[in-house]
This record gives C-alpha cells, structure tokens and sequence, in this order.
C-alpha cells in the first residue's frame, strides 16, 4: 500500500504522539515497539477495507477518528472510567507541546556561552591586575604597593571593570545551575505529562550538559596526571585524558536516553515502516521478544 | 461508564483476550474484531494490544510474524502451554467466582 506523503505524516503524527504517552508512562522500547507496530498494522488493514491500496488523506482521518487519542494509552488512574469505544479529539487545551522548560534551560545554555566572552574579556585583565599588585615590588617602609606588570605603579582600581565584571561573572557562575536544574524539572514535566509535553532530548541535553563537563575536566586532570605519574608521554596522556572523557559521556548519555528516552529515537524505525508497507516479507528484527 | 464497571470490565480483558486465542492464533486486529463481537465487553485498542505485548513478554503467548498484503508483516498470536495454563486456571477462578457473585445476588445463596 502507497500512502500519499500527506497521510503518511497523519499516521506518523498519531503514532509518535502514542510513543510519547508510554514513554512518558515509562514502558520499555521494546513494549513500545510492539504496541506501535501493532496500532500502525491496524490503521493499513483498516484503509485497506476501507479504501483498497490507493487511500487517500481524508481516508487516513476516517480510520484516526475511529481509533483511541494517544491519551487513552496513558497508565489509568485509579477509579478512572476508560473510554467506551472512539474517544473524541484530544482538545486544543491538552495538544501535546514542547516543553517550556527545556526551552528556558536551552536560553540559559546560550546566554551562558554568550556571557563567557564578555567575562573572560574583562576578567582576565582585572586578575592580571590583581596578581600583579600582589606580586608587584614591595616598598621598604610599608606593605606591597599595586604595580602594573611592568613594574610602574598603578593609580587606580578600574572600578568601573570591577562593576561591571562582578555581576556578569554571577551570570555566568549562575547559568550552569540553571540550564540543570530547568533540564530536570523538564525531564520530570515530560514524564508526568502523558504525552502533553515532549522535547526530551533538549531536557537531557540542559540537565547533562554541565554535569558532564565537569565530569570531563575532573576525568582529563585526573587521567593526564595519573599518565604523568606513570611516565606515560605529553601528548599521550593527553589523549588518554580526552578518551576517557569522551567514553564516559558516551556511556551516560546512552544510559540516560535509554531510561528517559523520547519518542524521536522511534521515529527513523517507524519511517522505515511506513515505507516499506506493501506487505514485503517479515524481517528477524519484527518478531517481539 | 460507572467506575465499578469499567473496573471489573478491565480485569476481565486478559481473560478475554487469552480466550479469544483459545482455538488458534489471529493478529492483533482480528483479536480486536473478536473482542468486538461480545457486546458488552466494548473493549479498545489502547487496552488490548498493550495486554498482548505483556502477554508476550511473559510467554503466555508467542508471536509468529507473516506477510501482510495490507501492508506490514503481522504478528499472529498463539497460546504457549505456559498460556493455555493460565487461561484454564483464569477461566476456573472466573467460573468459581461468578457462580459465587450470582448466588448472592440472585439470591439462590441459602
């Protein structure tokens, strides 16, 4: 059966949204899979009843209409009623959106970026300033006199840096704590939304993202001092210390996707299927565990 | 739906849904056209198909996948013994408490 690309994104839509309940119900991928599978081999046997081999989009919104709202595949809460039969349209009051959170998580990441430049212009120089008075030529009869790095005296504090560095410096010391803690509350919102609210994989990118870089930067210090110790070669110890980095944010962002994992891991396996409906023969990967 | 119905209706899907594979195998959407059929039952795909891939996943029932001409392979259904077990204890338990609950309600208890 050939779907016209339009009823084909109708059908796709009607699925991801049901992944996105049961992800957010916690079922595993492979349960996911099968119930998915099961719903899509559905919608075709009914356009092929329905419309032969050429549906077209108003027949795919026939046989949709027909069918449960993805919201009917959330875990039921006890003492609720469950649909009867058809179900109406999910109202535009609970149309799955993207998640505020994530997109506020994702803003804090950038304005973090975007603050480091300004920062790091100013600061620099002001810690170089202040090094340099620390270090500078002490007077015989007192107490250190501020200096330049060059060694003549200095008149004054840049105040007016000073001003201005401080609170950009909070900005940015406060940035990393925010796009984690927005990522969480993201993460948690989409879970407990029933497939309301998706963008897990920009929630997961805001919570990780510093943690992970911290990681990083510990595992890199930790891996190239270890390599020095053991007389292992700059450059060497270097590498080891980027590797081991990258293996374990490999490992947890695999780990994460897998147990908060979002609907648009499906979507490329769902395409495929679609593509292939034309009733080609079973493949290994298609039996259910 | 009064919630005393739609709980009691809920634990008697799987029930129904082993039934419904009692003389064979069938695809999910002929399992659901099975259910269909016993009217007060009034069951959908948002419950069943979930039961079935539990099912699977506690190899009550195994999954053969044959080609489709509507489109993609189906998955056909079967009762394990593991399943048919269950199905026979289910359907004893169900029998045991239905003659239970008429007796009490009928009033032929005594």
């Amino acid at each position: 059966m050939k779907l016209p690309p339009e009823a084909r994104q109708r059908v796709e839509a009607y699925l991801d949204a049901i992944e996105r309940v049961l992800v957010a119900a916690g079922m595993p991928r492979d349960e996911r899979r099968g119930i998915t599978d099961e719903i899509e081999a559905q919608i075709l046997e009914m356009l092929a009843d329905r419309a032969g081999f050429q549906p077209t989009v108003s027949d795919v919104e026939a046989v949709l209409s027909e069918l449960d709202p993805p919201e009917a595949y959330a875990e039921e809460p006890a003492g609720a009623s469950p649909a009867a039969g058809p179900a109406a349209p999910p109202s535009p009051a609970v149309r799955p959106h993207f998640s505020r959170a994530a997109i506020a998580g994702a803003c804090c990441l950038a304005l973090t970026f975007v603050l480091l430049l300004p920062v790091l212009g100013l600061g620099v120089p002001l810690v170089a300033y202040w090094m340099a008075a620390v270090e500078g030529p002490t007077s015989p009869d007192g107490p250190p006199a501020a200096s330049s790095a060059h060694g003549e005296a200095v008149v004054g504090v840049p105040w007016a840096a000073v001003i201005v560095a401080i609170p950009l410096a909070l900005a940015l010391l406060a940035g990393p704590a925010a796009t984690t803690i927005l990522g969480l509350a993201a993460i948690s919102h989409i879970r407990k939304s029933a497939g309301r609210i998706y963008g897990m994989g920009l929630a997961l990118a805001d919570a990780l993202v510093f943690p992970l870089l911290a990681l990083d930067l510990l595992l890199f210090v930790g891996v190239c001092r270890a390599a020095a110790g053991a007389s292992v070669k700059g450059l060497i110890g270097l590498a080891l210390g980027l590797a081991a980095a990258a293996v374990v944010d490999v490992v947890i962002v695999r780990l994460a996707w897998r147990r908060w994992g979002g609907a648009a891991g499906a979507g490329p396996d769902r395409d495929d299927r679609l593509e292939r409906a034309g009733g080609r023969g079973a493949r290994a990967s298609d039996v259910m565990p | 739906m009064r919630t005393w119905v739609s709980q009691l209706r809920k634990g008697l899907v799987e029930l129904c849904v082993m039934g419904a594979l009692k003389d064979g195998e069938a695809y999910g959407y002929q399992i659901l056209q099975r259910l269909g059929a016993a009217e007060h039952l009034a069951v959908t795909e948002s419950t069943v198909y979930p039961i079935l891939v539990r099912l699977a996943k506690e190899e009550l029932v195994e999954v053969r996948v044959a080609p489709s001409p509507a489109g993609p392979p189906r998955r056909y259904y079967r009762l394990t013994d593991k399943g048919r077990e269950r199905l026979a204890e289910m359907r004893r338990y169900w029998e045991d408490l239905a003659a239970a609950v008429n007796a009490l309600v009928s009033g032929d208890g005594s």
